[in-house]
């Protein structure tokens, strides 16, 4: 994967680089703050780019923005935004639309789960932190309730934005489990199912959201 | 010089000639002296009548005084007169016979035309002719009909005949006293009348009048006894020749020297109590007489009882009648004030309201209530504003035993309002006092409240720096370090077994940095940055119990936010330790200016007492909040706070 890195903190840009590289990506370009970041990623037409929410010039939602920006001129453009801490006001409507992840920093650290969650999204996927999607399921509990705790799992790793095949590694249980279960969820939900991975995380968080705002 | 100048000449001569007189027949083997030294008291009339005449020269008055004193010289100077055998001696007599009556014409004209020199009405022309006429026929009808039998007294030539004699008396005298009614009728009608002013003018005139009158009674009274004998009228001429002068020379030269309505009702009041007293006495004397003997002690010991009882409440009773004819402003304003302090106690007016019940009380608009400031010098207004006393204004001062408490500003005028304006002063003293001290408790109470506020928006600044600091520095720092233990890890041979090592340092650091976010969460929850609704959602999802939640998108303050969090976090941690509750409702709406957050179980009721519940009161309090916990008949808790959101 070609990678762009907007990240202010030099210590952990260049930790960053030096894993992805170690991992045999190729770091294009990497930037210690929001200013010139969408003509960079522009012009460099990165795989996936790695931005921090919180950057220089604010320190507030720079990074956020810049992302939104780059998803206006750029829709294709796969991003993953990195944050210290949860936010869920800008991550859950963008990663719903594809392309997009939302991950806390500390995730790097396991460096698989962290590569699988880059490569989704460079693939056109999307990757919700686990963190975040418990935070939505949370206020949404009582409508959830019809579902077992086996589905509830089912419909967490679905809006982290996991293939069929992968819920089914996770789980250690078949593609048919899988699907049947989530079979189950969409009937008893009430959402139109969808084969396609992307959709389907697409019609569960658009639920989770418009949960988490009632 | 003005015709007055002239009739107050013509008046002073025709004293000094009655006087000249009157000091002969002192000197005379023939005259009695003791007249001469009470004539004397003319003086005083006279000095007072060209005292008005100077100093108000436009009145009418000051003549009037002149030829008061001059009519009441004039008879008893030719009475003199006739008395030493001197020439003409019996035209004097029989001139003083005739006249004695006019001694009364120049107090009645002063009753008449007094104070502006002008009738009540046109009608009261007859009146005014009806003085002199009927001091004449009263004159010669006592004339005609009396017999002095004395060598010195002037006896009618011609005497009309006995059956007629007595009627014609009678006729006289009531014509007399009809006029005496009438000037008195008209006294009553210019006071009814009268601007406050002239008001005032006449009442001076009426305690005098009253005086008079009370004299002669009591001259009637000591002379019918025999005890004094005939000095005893001088206590009337007393009266007419120096305290009707004075008290007309006062009511037109310095009408407001003295609080007269107040004297005057107290006066009355004092006269009515001491006669309805006397009545019941010797009522009850011969009711008692009457039932149990003559000479019963009893009787007249249970009498002179009932009477003691009653004196006290009965002057009360009749001294507020009085007082509301008599004195009405002054009675209006007492009670007006009385009653506003009343409604201050019982607590359905407000002590600040002082200021519009002076104004009304005092009919000045215009006043102004400064009162020292409590917590320093100068002078603030009922809100506490410093202000200064203007010039033009009238300071009434208020004062306690120990210190100023402030000014009433009236609108120059006259002694009265003044007066007024510091009777109703020290009547409304302690609402006065009370909204100086609330100026001062609310004005402490009001920093106390910003100084605290001050605080807790200091601490939650720092709190946030302090979240930030974590987040991007040292939790930052860990996973940076963390990244390159992972890069060092990759250039490791996978069966290395110092990668199990890295994997175990790396694991530890993540546990650290968990440890790190949980922290800076205890200090300022970073998911408040997504808004409240979603901090709660997530606070809701760590939470055992299902978790309800009707939570509007607000916006407010983040010293409101942090506090609403903090409170649905520590009555959520309250529910989960005590309460044995199934669920719990979460409740944040937005009404007015006011956050509503609620956080309500189906528990076991009853309220902790943890030290969790005080911490939670005062980080209420100190945004200026209020905290309640209401346990429900059934079980189950609600702890409520409102806080104000304004800010």
């Amino acid at each position: 994967m070609r990678v762009l890195i907007a990240e202010d903190s030099a210590l952990f840009r260049e930790g960053l680089a030096g894993l992805l590289t170690a991992a045999g990506h190729e770091v294009v370009a990497s930037l210690a703050g929001a200013d010139g970041l969408v003509d960079a990623v522009i012009e460099h037409e990165p795989s996936v780019a790695v931005i921090d929410v919180r950057m220089p010039p604010t320190m507030t939602d720079d990074g956020a923005d810049a992302a939104r920006e780059i998803r206006r001129r750029r829709p294709e453009q796969p991003i993953v935004l990195l944050s210290q801490h949860l936010e869920t006001r800008h991550s859950v409507q963008l990663v719903s639309t594809g392309a997009f992840g939302y991950l806390l920093k500390d995730r790097v650290l396991r460096v698989e789960d962290f590569l699988d969650a880059l490569e989704r999204v460079a693939s056109g996927g999307s990757a919700l932190d686990p963190a975040v999607v418990s935070a939505l399921l949370a206020p949404r509990r009582s409508e959830l309730e019809p579902l077992s705790p086996r589905e509830l799992e089912v419909l967490g790793l679905v809006a982290e934005g996991h293939s069929n095949a992968a819920i089914a590694g996770k789980l250690f249980v078949t593609d048919r489990t899988v699907e049947s279960h989530l079979r189950s969820i969409f009937q008893k939900l009430a959402l139109d199912e969808s084969a396609a991975t992307h959709r389907r995380v697409h019609a569960v968080l658009t639920y989770l959201r418009a949960s988490g705002n009632a | 010089m003005s015709p007055r100048f002239g009739s107050i000449w013509l008046a002073t001569a025709v004293c000094a000639a009655a006087g000249l007189v009157l000091a002969l027949s002192a000197l005379h083997p023939a005259g009695d002296g003791w007249p001469t030294t009470v004539y004397l008291l003319a003086l005083v009339p006279l000095a007072l009548a060209w005292l008005l005449a100077v100093r108000a020269p436009a009145s009418p008055v000051g003549a009037a005084v002149a030829w008061l004193a001059a009519s009441l010289l004039v008879i008893p100077a030719l009475n003199a007169w006739g008395q030493m055998s001197w020439s003409a001696a019996g035209f004097a007599n029989a001139l003083s016979a005739v006249g004695w009556p006019w001694q009364l014409t120049g107090f009645l004209a002063l009753l008449l035309v007094f104070p502006d020199g002008l009738l009540a009405g046109r009608r009261w022309m007859v009146i005014a002719v009806g003085v002199p006429v009927s001091a004449l026929v009263v004159g010669v009808a006592m004339t005609v009909t009396m017999d002095y039998g004395e060598p010195h007294a002037f006896t009618a030539p011609v005497l009309v005949p006995e059956p007629i004699a007595m009627p014609l008396m009678i006729g006289a005298l009531t014509f007399l006293l009809a006029v005496v009614v009438a000037c008195s009728i008209s006294i009553v009608l210019r006071y009814r009348r009268g601007n406050e002013r002239t008001k005032q003018q006449l009442r001076w005139l009426i305690l005098a009048t009253g005086a008079v009158v009370a004299l002669m009674v009591a001259s009637w009274i000591v002379n019918s006894f025999g005890l004094i004998g005939e000095a005893a009228y001088g206590a009337f001429l007393l009266g007419i020749l120096v305290l009707v002068p004075a008290a007309v020379a006062i009511a037109v030269l310095r009408y407001d020297l003295f609080e007269i309505d107040r004297i005057l009702s107290d006066s009355v009041a004092w006269v009515l109590t001491t006669l309805i007293a006397a009545a019941l006495l010797a009522g009850g004397v011969v009711l008692t007489g009457y039932l149990a003997g003559r000479d019963s002690v009893i009787g007249l010991t249970g009498s002179v009882f009932l009477v003691a009882v009653l004196v006290l409440p009965l002057y009360r009773r009749i001294h507020g009648a009085v007082g509301k004819v008599l004195d009405r402003d002054r009675t209006v304003l007492v009670a007006q004030i009385e009653r506003f302090v009343m409604r201050v106690r019982d607590g359905s007016a407000e002590p600040e309201e002082v200021e519009q019940v002076l104004r009304s009380a005092v009919r000045d608009p215009q006043l102004t209530l400064l009162l020292a400031d409590p917590a320093g010098t100068g002078l603030v207004d009922l809100t506490g504003t410093g202000q200064v006393a203007g010039g033009d204004w009238v300071r009434v001062p208020l004062r306690t035993a120990s210190a100023d408490i402030g000014v009433i500003l009236v609108r120059p005028g006259s002694m009265r309002r003044l007066r007024r304006a510091k009777l109703a002063a020290s009547a409304a003293r302690l609402p006065i006092e009370v909204s100086r001290l609330r100026i001062g408790l609310r004005r402490a109470l009001t920093e106390v409240d910003e100084s605290r506020r001050r605080l807790v928006s200091a601490t939650i600044d720092e709190r946030r720096r302090l979240e930030r600091d974590l987040h991007d520095g040292a939790q930052q720092q860990l996973v940076a370090i963390g990244m390159q233990l992972r890069a060092a890890q990759y250039r490791l041979r996978p069966d290395d077994p110092v990668s199990g090592d890295l994997d175990l340092a790396v694991e530890r650091l993540e546990a650290t940095v968990a440890e790190l976010r949980r922290l800076a969460h205890g200090v300022r929850p970073a998911s408040l940055d997504d808004g409240l609704p979603a901090a709660l959602a997530r606070l809701g999802a760590k939470c055992p119990l299902p978790v309800d939640f009707v939570v509007e998108e607000t916006t407010s303050s983040e010293v409101v936010t942090v506090t609403a969090y903090f409170v649905v976090a520590e009555a959520m941690a309250n529910v989960l330790k005590h309460a044995r509750a199934s669920r719990i409702g979460i409740t944040v709406e937005r009404q007015g200016d006011r956050l509503h957050v609620a956080v309500i179980d189906d528990g076991i009721g009853g309220v902790p007492a943890d030290a969790g519940l005080t911490a939670l009161r005062d980080r209420v309090g100190s945004v200026g909040g209020r905290l309640t916990v209401i346990c429900g008949p059934t079980g189950g808790t609600t702890v409520e706070a409102v806080l104000p959101c304004a800010s």
